[in-house]
């Protein structure tokens, strides 16, 4: 019972929510199974995985988590290398990665994270060595920010960027099931009401079409763009569930498809696998070369009538060919137009910055692209929400 | 079998009896669901077995089998049951011109007679012990999500003018989603989660050679074989069990029991839904050129 217990508050400390009911339903399983099945352990971790999981993507956390409580004692006090298991081998090998990627990693773990101390005679004796430490965690700050300055691996971040992306799931969701909103229908009302002769009983709505369009996502990766479309797949990996079809891709002057990482339990593994990919094939602070990159893109991303192609770049073709003085990107651009439904290009930098210098806005846009001014991840969130 | 005498391995041995091949998780889940009275949310990709575990239990325990198919809009109507207007309204009239003296009419046309049970109410009111199953739930507006968690929580119905219905047996819910929507923290809460995935190469041998018993071992391994291959590949939609299992037949109705690669070329349309998959297939496992 202790160990239940225990168990059920390390679960929590690991962000799966574990309720009182789960700790008495685990309970009971727990003397059900022990009579049953001689405290086989394969299938106890079974049972309370189908107790106090509510998501797939928590398997994980709660496998680790239970080897730690019911898992063979000895094996806890000497773990070697072999013994940990895929996950969490996976989970520090995302650290090291992002480390080795030199970036200033800074996942909170729950154990880590110190209560603060409080202010007895309004001097603070430990004053943060970094002043922004202090309102890291004011969201509505980070919200507002200027997107193209959020450029390091912040892991409070990483969490926003889930929050919104599960926003955005649930709106859109929301969204489709606003039947009762919808205008009534003439024609079904009719006849559905002939059986009470004529006599208008109930009234049918007409119910929302659900569109299953693809959603293909395509972000630049170039010295400008490449922390932005970081964030932004987080928030396409947390909604992915709303669109019906979703893809990603990278590009700078060629493009990668890495709709493999959405398919990773954890937002931080897929984080890593996007970064892992681009640096595979060398797409590192690379420079823009969007003809190269759409031509990739067409021949990759198999465009039909159902595409919504999102681009999120500031579409400075800096190393693309040119004719007349218009890139050349532009012609493939159209083609992409032609054949998708709509391509929407989502363009961080301010508006009075567009068609200045090698930006290829005005062209981009008489290819057929609708454009968006994203200023800050609100307004992002609120675009992909809207799609 | 009764449920007080049943065991983990004779669970299992019971479901594969009635045609279901299951994981070790599913059997435990569902043997604590049984024991413990509690609903199963299933969650899983199209085509791996969600609705089949469900009828599967109700044939293996020969359970009576009610089915709820939720979709966008559905309402309390349509779950619990609703009104016979029809019969109503001609109960009136027929009572105006019989006039008979002493009826309370009013009374009359809001008894159970004038009442159409849906699948909700009628599993609650099945005599024997039944099973339930609530087919995408995640496709259901919240209200109704709410509405079904007051019912299996309470074990109780409450219909306006008619009374309140109690559970009148031992129901099974199983209710099973896409995860399109994230459904109520309660719901979950109130029910043991099973994930079912894509089958192991083992368990799926085993499914498609009890669909398919006609099938030679080496035509379905291959097949099957082909079958994993072909899910590792990033697809937009990846073959289920259910199109393992027509394409086997498929090529028992082509007359090629051996099921030569020629065929599986031939046929691997069965499997793929889309132009896009189809291409990307042929080029990476059958190393087609075109």
């Amino acid at each position: 019972m202790d160990k239940i217990v225990k168990f059920s508050g390390l679960l929590r400390e690991n962000g799966i929510p574990a309720s009182v009911r789960s700790t008495q339903t685990a309970t009971d399983a727990y003397k059900l199974l022990k009579k049953d099945s001689k405290e086989n352990e394969n299938v106890l971790r079974d049972a309370f995985a189908a107790i106090y999981l509510k998501d797939k993507r928590q398997l994980p956390t709660f496998e680790e988590t239970f080897d730690s409580v019911f898992g063979p004692e000895e094996s806890d006090s000497v773990k070697t290398e072999e013994e940990i298991t895929d996950s969490s081998k996976k989970r520090s090998n995302s650290k090291r990665f992002l480390k080795a990627y030199n970036y200033s990693f800074k996942v909170l773990e729950p154990e880590k994270v110190k209560p603060e101390k409080p202010d007895v005679d309004g001097i603070d004796y430990m004053p943060p060595l970094d002043e922004k430490l202090q309102d890291r965690f004011d969201e509505s700050e980070l919200l507002q920010r200027d997107i193209t300055k959020l450029n390091s691996f912040e892991p409070e971040l990483l969490d926003l960027c889930q929050k919104l992306g599960r926003k955005i799931a649930n709106r859109r969701a929301r969204r489709l099931n606003e039947s009762k909103k919808m205008r009534p229908d003439i024609r079904r009302t009719m006849r559905k009401n002939l059986k009470y002769g004529g006599t208008l009983i109930d009234l049918v709505r007409s119910k929302p079409k659900i569109k299953k369009s693809e959603h293909i996502f395509l972000n630049d990766i170039s010295g400008s763009c490449d922390w932005i479309s970081s964030w932004f797949f987080c928030m396409v990996y947390a909604a992915q569930t709303s669109f019906h079809r979703a893809k990603t891709f990278d590009f700078d002057n060629k493009t990668i498809e890495t709709t493999s990482a959405l398919e990773e339990p954890r937002l931080l593994d897929a984080f890593v696998k996007v970064r892992d990919l681009r640096q595979k094939s060398s797409m590192i602070h690379g420079t823009s070369n969007m003809y190269t990159a759409f031509k990739s893109f067409q021949s990759q991303a198999n465009i039909n009538n159902k595409s919504y192609v999102l681009i999120l770049s500031d579409c400075r073709d800096w190393a693309g060919p040119k004719s007349d003085k218009k890139p050349l990107s532009a012609d493939v651009l159209e083609e992409i137009a032609r054949r998708a439904k709509r391509v929407v290009v989502l363009n961080p930098e301010p508006r009075n910055k567009w068609n200045v210098v090698d930006s290829c806005v005005s062209y981009y846009e008489d290819a057929g692209a609708d454009f968006f001014e994203v200023r800050n991840l609100v307004q992002l969130a609120d675009l992909v929400t809207k799609l | 079998m009764k449920d007080e005498d049943m065991t983990i391995e004779a669970l299992k041995q019971v479901l594969n009896e009635s045609n279901y091949v299951p994981d070790d998780s599913i059997v435990t889940t569902i043997f604590l669901a049984l024991k413990l009275k509690k609903p199963v949310l299933v969650e899983g990709p199209p085509g791996v077995g969600k609705t089949e575990l469900s009828k599967a239990v109700a044939r293996a325990f020969g359970r009576d089998f009610f089915r709820v198919q939720c979709y966008e809009g559905i309402t309390f109507e349509q779950i619990v049951g609703e009104w016979n207007y029809q019969k109503q309204l001609l109960h009136l009239e027929m009572s105006k011109l019989t006039k008979t003296e002493g009826l309370d009419t009013e009374n009359d046309v809001f008894s159970d007679e004038f009442f159409i049970k849906r699948p909700l109410l009628s599993a609650f009111m099945n005599d024997k012990p039944s099973v339930i199953l609530i087919d995408e739930i995640d496709k259901a507006d919240e209200e109704v999500e709410s509405f079904l968690l007051q019912a299996l929580g309470e074990g109780q119905i409450t219909v306006n003018d008619l009374g309140t219905f109690n559970l009148q047996n031992d129901l099974m819910v199983i209710l099973t989603s896409n995860a399109q929507r994230m459904l109520l923290d309660e719901t979950k809460d109130r029910c043991l989660f099973l994930y079912i995935d894509y089958p192991s190469f083992e368990r799926e041998l085993s499914i498609v050679n009890s669909r398919v018993p006609d099938a030679s071992t080496e035509l379905v391994k291959k097949v099957v074989e082909r079958i994993q291959s072909i899910r590792k590949l990033n697809l937009a939609k990846k073959p289920s069990i259910r199109a393992t299992v027509d394409w086997v037949k498929t090529i028992l109705a082509l007359g090629s029991p051996e099921g030569n690669d020629e065929t599986l070329k031939r046929t691997v349309g069965v499997v793929l839904k889309s132009e896009d998959d189809k291409k990307k297939v042929l080029k990476e496992i059958f190393h087609s050129k075109e």
